[in-house]
């Protein structure tokens, strides 16, 4: 797969930070994935329920609706009940880790990442 | 004479009285029993009994038989020191007269007692001490009073001596008692009121009425300005209280309650009036005459304690004495109640630091998360976008650019880095660090930390030498935490070596212990600074030009102890230092051990 294939895959992020969107955003479609993005919890499941991702990058620390309660409910709704998720954390918090492996994440990613380091893990979790 | 018919009846008559003694009646029962059994033993018409009171100033008691209550009534009051009465208690005798009217030393009876002509005294004590007197007249049919007469009146003045004693005993033991029960009161009111206001309120009306007085004031020693300050009273105007609680004050030594503080005794007043040394409102008061006794702990006076009557009183040394007593209950219930409040204030202040201490947890907590949360977001932004940039992605960079920002990206690494060893010691600090131990193969783990650290070392010009004598392939520890420690060991000593030094690192394992030791030929750390290596912030004086926190050794240090093992440090400034770790060899998780191995295997 490349850059320029249509039929790309789609990564949906959801961070509160817009910085680390475009941040992923650049990496990521450097990859020839394609990536949507959303800056809370609410807009991102309305997304992922609409355009069912291959993949949700969630941020933990989020006000509002925290990435785990994302999950939860990403993992309720039957149509993104298997959407596979790689969760944003922060080192040292190792109970987020553990809920979010109980609640069906397939990976985490500890901040601060290194953009290469995050394309590994998707290309994992993607097949590539 | 007495018959010998008579005999039996005469010595039952004594036994019932002897059994009447010993049995529980009271004093005035057995008297007149002993009076009846007297005049019949001796045929007399009429026989009385005086009992002298304590004093010694006149009878308490006068015990009559053979005449009605109306000339008995008459009779009046008996004088103890005079004529034949005299004769009986004063000089401990018997008497025996034939005609009393014609003897001179009748005198001193009263002129309505019954006339007299044979007389039998007998004077009533024991163990040398004049308890009263028993005497018979008009003996029947006119005869003289015998010896046997003598004989047996004295068995029955030895019998009342006795039942007075014991009497008197009985009711000086149930004053006592009384006695100790009262003071017993005033120390469990002292016991039940650890607030000094309470004690004080509840314990003055208690001593007031303990000495039956009208007044109750209450003086303490104020360390500061050595005087006596009125701290309680009680009067029977409240007005006047208040004027004189706090108000009131004596130096020590100054004034009756000054001069009772500094001597440590009592001082009894009798008349107010006629008194110097007294506070003007005590006679505004009307109190009459006051006892004041000392407030005494064993080696010091608390305060003074003073009870005062409205009318004037003669305060006996049995009331000092109670007093005193009270006052020695009080004393203690005071120094009680001060120790209560000196605790109660230590434990407050505790609470209140202990409060503050909590919400500075607290504030640090929030802080730490902050710190956390805040930092490492924009750390991503930053170390991500360097990534990009310098990865050549959005255009080719001059060697020039790439040199800054390798310094940006190098500056970015120092921060995330403290921000790490923060958020780790605030852990630690909460109690929530916590190892995750699986089987280690340490060779391994420090031929990887070696590697990783080969291109910084290069770079300075330092030779990095791995030397494993025998590795540990299943040590049972938390990998990414023993990794930080190797990292850190071998950081510091490419840190502190110059460029053509060596850092030798080796690991050996034997049958108790694995150990892993950093050698360089750095700069050193003087002697006298080796002990504070493991503190926090602590930088040696030969790390001034180098970068760094001061935190790196003391997270070694926990991380090694949480292991249970041990670090040490050997150094010479100017020669290079040896850092040591010791980590046990953990028996008894080698259960565990297996079963983890099994399932990696």
């Amino acid at each position: 797969m490349n850059a320029s294939t249509t039929s790309a895959m789609t990564v949906l992020v959801v961070d509160d930070e817009q910085d680390i969107l475009d941040l992923v955003r650049f990496r990521l479609e450097h990859d020839g994935y394609r990536v949507i993005t959303a800056s809370d919890g609410q807009t991102g499941l309305a997304l992922a329920h609409r355009e069912h991702p291959d993949l949700c990058i969630l941020d933990v620390m989020m006000p509002k609706l925290t990435g785990l309660e994302v999950l939860a409910r990403l993992r309720a709704d039957p149509v993104t009940a298997d959407t596979r998720v790689i969760l944003l954390t922060s080192r040292g918090q190792d109970s987020d880790i553990d809920r979010g492996f109980e609640l069906g994440a397939q990976d985490y990613v500890t901040k601060p990442f290194s953009p290469k380091e995050l394309r590994r893990r998707v290309h994992a979790q993607l097949g590539r | 004479m007495v018959s010998s018919t008579q005999k039996p009846d005469r010595l039952r008559t004594l036994l019932e009285t002897g059994i009447a003694i010993s049995s529980e009646l009271s004093l005035e029962v057995l008297l007149q029993r002993i009076v009846q059994a007297a005049a019949l033993l001796t045929d007399s018409t009429y026989a009385a009994l005086g009992v002298i009171d304590r004093a010694g100033t006149g009878l308490e008691r006068f015990v009559t038989t053979g005449i009605d209550e109306e000339t008995r009534g008459a009779i009046g009051p008996l004088p103890v020191g005079r004529g034949i009465l005299g004769v009986l208690i004063g000089d401990a005798r018997t008497l025996k007269l034939h005609d009393l009217g014609t003897d001179p030393r009748s005198v001193g009876f009263p002129p309505h007692h019954p006339p007299m002509r044979t007389f039998l005294g007998m004077p009533i004590r024991l163990h040398g001490v004049a308890y009263g007197n028993l005497y018979l007249t008009e003996k029947t049919g006119g005869a003289d009073f015998d010896e046997e007469d003598v004989e047996l009146v004295s068995v029955l003045a030895g019998q009342a001596a006795v039942a007075i004693e014991n009497a008197r005993l009985y009711e000086a033991e149930r004053a006592t008692r009384s006695r100790q029960e009262r003071l017993q009161i005033v120390t469990d009111i002292a016991l039940a009121h650890p607030e000094l206001d309470d004690l004080l309120f509840a314990l003055l009306p208690l001593i007031r009425k303990l000495l039956a007085a009208d007044t109750c004031a209450l003086f303490l020693l104020d360390e500061d300005s050595q005087e006596l300050v009125a701290r309680a009273a009680l009067y029977p105007d409240p007005d006047i209280e208040e004027k004189v609680i706090g108000h009131v004050r004596y130096p020590v030594g100054q004034g009756l309650v000054g001069r009772v503080a500094a001597e440590g005794k009592p001082v009894v007043i009798g008349d107010v009036e006629h008194t110097t040394g007294i506070h003007p409102i005590v006679r505004e008061i009307g109190i009459k005459s006051v006892c004041y006794v000392p407030l005494l702990m064993p080696s010091k006076v608390v305060g003074v304690l003073h009870v005062g009557t409205l009318s004037p009183r003669t305060f006996t040394d049995d009331d000092i004495e109670l007093l005193r007593m009270a006052a020695d209950r009080a004393a203690m219930a005071i120094v009680h109640a001060r120790l209560f409040q000196a605790e109660r204030s230590t434990v407050e202040a505790l609470a209140r630091t202990n409060d503050e201490l909590r919400e500075l947890d607290r504030i640090k907590d929030f802080f730490v998360s902050t710190v956390s949360h805040e930092l490492r977001t924009p750390l991503t932004s930053m170390l991500g976008y360097l990534e990009i940039l310098r990865g050549g992605e959005v255009g080719e960079l001059s060697d020039e650019q790439q040199r800054l920002l390798e310094i940006v990206d190098r500056n970015c690494d120092r921060l995330h880095n403290l921000v790490d060893d923060i958020v780790f010691l605030s852990r630690l600090d909460g109690g929530l660090f916590h190892l995750e131990r699986a089987p280690v193969d340490l060779g391994q783990l420090v031929t990887e930390r070696v590697e990783s650290i080969q291109p910084a070392a290069e770079k300075k010009g330092v030779a990095v030498q791995l030397h494993i004598a025998n590795g540990c392939d299943q040590l049972w520890a938390d990998p990414s935490r023993l990794a930080q420690v190797v990292d850190n060991l071998l950081s510091n000593a490419v840190k502190f070596t110059p460029a053509g030094g060596d850092v030798f690192i080796t690991v050996a394992t034997s049958d108790e212990t694995t150990h892993i030791e950093v050698r360089d030929t750095g700069v050193g750390i003087p002697e006298n600074e080796v002990q504070r290596l493991f503190e926090r912030f602590f930088r040696a004086s030969t790390a001034r030009n180098v970068q760094g926190t001061g935190l790196g050794l003391s997270i070694t240090k926990s991380i090694v102890d949480a292991h249970g093992g041990t670090i040490s440090v050997q150094s010479r400034a100017g020669v290079g230092s040896r850092v040591t770790v010791h980590l046990p060899l953990v028996r008894e998780l080698a259960a565990v051990n297996d079963s983890a191995a099994e399932v990696t295997t």
